[in-house]
């Protein structure tokens, strides 16, 4: 008895994971968010929200150069310096029933276009804050206003931030609920949703697009690396993230696939300008120049993480990325010529961390200290609970690539709007700095944008506000038989689990 | 002086009240002085202007003392206050997560006392033998590794080696083996070395030497000489073991992704989630001292030369 029961789940799952009928996938994630709306935005919701929310304009997930493709909206056009017109997508069911029109639109993106209620403020200072409002022309048309003429329409439009969800329903409910009860327009919907425990997510049946693979995914929190992997290997789940490399070995196993990625992100530390012996030019100067990124990246990362050599990721793609640039290097005896004209005589420098909050970021910090120590910089590491942003010299960062753009990480990271600036401790003394930022940021075409880009970081090198580390590397690992893509067009993490996306073999 | 027992259970009651209060001034001042949550919940930074609309939205702008009677106010009303993060109801939050963490710890501490005080029984009764060296080895081993690498030891064998057990949440019953395996083998070799020991100690007692030179039947020995006397030490034990669950179930609920409580709490700590972390500090407390009065209570039927006194 137990032996035909066994061959019909033999057969059974033979079946299931044949292409043609869907099954489910269960996901395992190591950080996990508290609320799902998609004016919150980080690591851990990306690789949720693309398979609930949908934006007006998509972008081609898997294409470079950059192309926008129909979303919500069929077609979108300029109609003025600061106004487009966009044509709504017809019969859009949302998860809630209802259907997409202008409304949902306006309700959706006016909050993130004024940044006025604290839920939005984040999305709106980081992203949105050119956008002005939405104007409702009819049901299916609606106009936005920008502050200012912007170049980044498109690319501002198909972030998540700028889904669209719905009225009714927020209406109905309100913000907080709402925030657990997530109603969106995209292939699947949240069925049940325990904050920062597990989300369950089913095939949307009246989906408008095509219909998706998957007929339920499962994403949960495992923190523990070792669970995870084991949860793979025991056929608990179907896909793990965010694996560090030095685990390679371990799912080296028959039936299991690695697909290993160099996100379009750096890990950064940011140096403070205005106290301490960092205050000083030469001894931020100094402290690059005796970095030696390809020791980090060859004795951290077994050589897979990616050696920075200025702030622009190959994802920008033509016109943008700029190959000919290259600040990388080590120069001991340059580092010292500058700390002596400094006049710095091992004053600490202190850099302040709260506890593995970046993969390797503390075994990164315990190598450069020892690096420093060749040019004579005494840097201190200190563990903390909060860091102190006006007293630490160096506190560490990552600068993920939002949009495909120099701006994609430039703006969210070094605009005067952004924390650091904010906080007062990124603080660019160079008379050029807000001209040339203002020119990569607004003008009109690419190239000036892409010359003016050039020149920034030019003027940085200069300002010596940050020191890149490294683009880190990780691993996603799954059951032999599925197999999708990174989706170079969007953020790093956004999973890519939308029918023609992903094939499921057995 | 003897009291009666209302008088005994009123005192008792007025101490743990105090207790609780205390308990929960320190949370709610300490939490407060480790920092502000708000940096955690717009880790790219807010603006000035919304910073001081949060501060004001939550009251951390007024005084500690102010802070506190608004709280207490609310507490008055039923209202133990929303997470600053969902803005779900902290109570609801614990109540959702409550079961997971009651079943594991609730079947650790089961199997535990089942397995464990007739190991340390044996290894009191036989002291000699073979038997009892190979259990106090045990105990010892089981005793001495903390639930964090137990447990992620436990996941690579029988998970990732073996295959034979699931590692993740509370699915089916099979996945409740490691989770409570984790929580009660430090348990098991707890309770045992404590149950030798007091054993030890009451087969020491000159009115057991006396039965047992007069010959008095060796299971009878056992059962009412030594092992009544014994109880009264373990009960206190026991009731530490119970307090001792809940600090485990924070390790095993993040080895085996399960969806418990003490998470909830190490989250809050971590995030400065305010009234999560205060609700759950006061109702950490509350079980303690619950316990405590319970053993209390337990010592007066196990022991009656215990009485109730001032």
């Amino acid at each position: 008895m137990t032996k035909r029961l066994l061959t019909a789940a033999l057969l059974a799952s033979v079946v299931m994971t044949s292409p043609a009928v869907a099954q489910d996938l269960r996901i395992a994630m190591p950080t996990f968010t508290d609320v799902f709306h998609p004016a919150d935005w980080g690591n851990d919701t990306a690789p949720m929200f693309y398979q609930v929310f949908e934006t007006l304009i998509t972008r081609d997930p898997f294409a470079r150069p950059l192309t926008y493709i129909p979303g919500l909206a069929t077609s979108w056009k300029q109609v003025g310096p600061t106004i487009w017109e966009l044509t709504l997508r017809e019969g859009v069911k949302m998860h809630d029933g209802t259907t997409m029109d202008a409304e949902d639109v306006k309700a959706s993106l006016d909050p993130i276009f004024t940044g006025t209620d604290s839920n939005y403020q984040s999305a709106w200072g980081t992203f949105h804050y050119n956008f002005d409002h939405v104007e409702i022309v009819d049901p299916l048309t609606v106009r936005i206003h920008t502050k200012r003429p912007e170049p980044l329409f498109e690319a501002l439009l198909s972030l998540s931030t700028a889904s669209i969800v719905s009225k009714e329903h927020i209406d109905a409910v309100g913000f907080d609920r709402a925030a657990l009860e997530p109603v969106g327009t995209g292939p699947y919907r949240v069925t049940s949703l325990v904050a920062a425990e597990n989300v369950v997510m089913e095939r949307f049946d009246d989906y408008w697009g095509e219909k998706a693979p998957f007929s339920s995914l499962n994403f949960r929190l495992v923190p523990e690396v070792a669970s995870r992997i084991t949860g793979l290997v025991n056929n608990e789940f179907d896909l793990i993230t965010n694996i560090p490399p030095d685990q390679a070995p371990v799912l080296e196993r028959d039936g299991i696939k690695q697909m290993g990625v160099t996100w379009p992100m750096f890990h950064v530390w940011v140096v403070n300008q205005v106290s301490g012996p960092t205050k000083d030019l030469r001894v931020r100067q100094a402290m690059r120049l005796c970095t030696d990124n390809q020791g980090l990246v060859d004795g951290l990362w077994d050589g897979k993480a990616h050696l920075p050599k200025a702030h622009q990721f190959e994802e920008y793609g033509s016109p943008f990325y700029m190959e000919d640039i290259d600040y990388s290097g080590r120069d001991v005896e340059k580092a010292k010529e500058l700390l002596a004209e400094a006049g710095y005589n091992g004053e600490p420098i202190e850099a302040q961390f709260t506890a593995n909050y970046y993969l390797y970021g503390d075994l990164a910090a315990q190598v450069i200290q020892q690096q420093w120590l060749d040019c004579g910089l005494n840097l201190q590491l200190k563990q903390v609970e909060t860091i102190d942003y006006q007293k630490a010299n160096i506190v560490p960062w990552s600068n993920p690539m939002y949009y495909p753009d120099p701006m994609g990480a430039m703006d969210v990271h070094w605009s005067e709007n952004s924390s650091y600036a904010r906080r007062g401790t990124w603080k660019p003394s160079h008379p050029e700095w807000a001209k040339t930022f203002e020119a990569a940021r607004f003008s009109e075409d690419d190239e000036t944008r892409r010359d003016a880009y050039r020149k920034l970081l030019e003027i940085e090198q200069d300002e010596a506000g940050w020191i890149l580390l490294y683009e880190p590397h990780e691993i996603y690992a799954m059951r032999e038989g599925i197999s999708f893509e990174i989706p170079v067009a969007y953020r790093p993490y956004v999973l890519p689990l939308h029918a023609g996306q992903v094939t499921i073999a057995e | 002086m003897e009291i009666s027992m209302l008088t005994f259970m009123s005192m008792r009651l007025f101490r743990a009240v105090l207790a609780l209060g205390i308990v929960l001034i320190i949370a709610f001042v300490t939490v407060r002085y480790s920092g502000e949550p708000f940096e955690r919940m717009f880790p790219e930074g807010l603006t000035v202007e919304l910073e001081a609309q949060l501060r004001s939205e939550w009251f951390t702008d007024r005084s500690l003392i102010e802070q506190f009677g608004i709280y207490l106010g609310q507490i008055a009303q039923g209202d133990f206050g929303q997470s600053l993060y969902t803005k779900e109801d902290v109570w609801r939050i614990y109540a959702d997560r409550m079961p997971a963490t009651l079943a594991v710890g609730g079947l650790a501490f089961l199997v535990s006392v089942i397995i464990g005080l007739p190991l340390g029984a044996i290894a009191a009764l036989w002291r000699q033998s073979g038997v009892a060296k190979t259990v106090m080895a045990f105990t010892f081993l089981g005793y001495a590794i903390p639930h964090y690498v137990l447990g992620i030891g436990l996941v690579l064998v029988f998970g990732l080696h073996l295959k034979i057990l699931p590692t993740n949440g509370l699915d089916t019953a099979k996945h409740y083996v490691l989770p409570v395996l984790t929580l009660s083998i430090p348990m098991i070799a707890g309770l045992a070395r404590y149950m030798r020991a007091a054993m030890l100690d009451a087969i020491a007692q000159p009115h057991v030497m006396t039965a047992m030179s007069k010959g008095v039947n060796e299971r009878r020995l056992a059962i009412q000489h030594i092992f009544r006397n014994a109880m009264v030490p373990l009960l206190t034990v026991l009731g530490l073991e119970i307090a001792g669950l809940i600090n485990g179930s924070i390790f095993v609920e993040t080895v085996f992704a399960l969806p418990g409580v003490g998470r909830v709490l190490v989250d809050s700590v971590l995030d400065r989630n305010y009234p999560v972390l205060q609700f759950g500090v006061l109702a950490y407390a509350t079980v303690i001292v619950l316990i405590t009065l319970a053993v209390d209570l337990l010592y007066t039927i196990a022991d009656p030369r215990v009485r109730l006194e001032a």
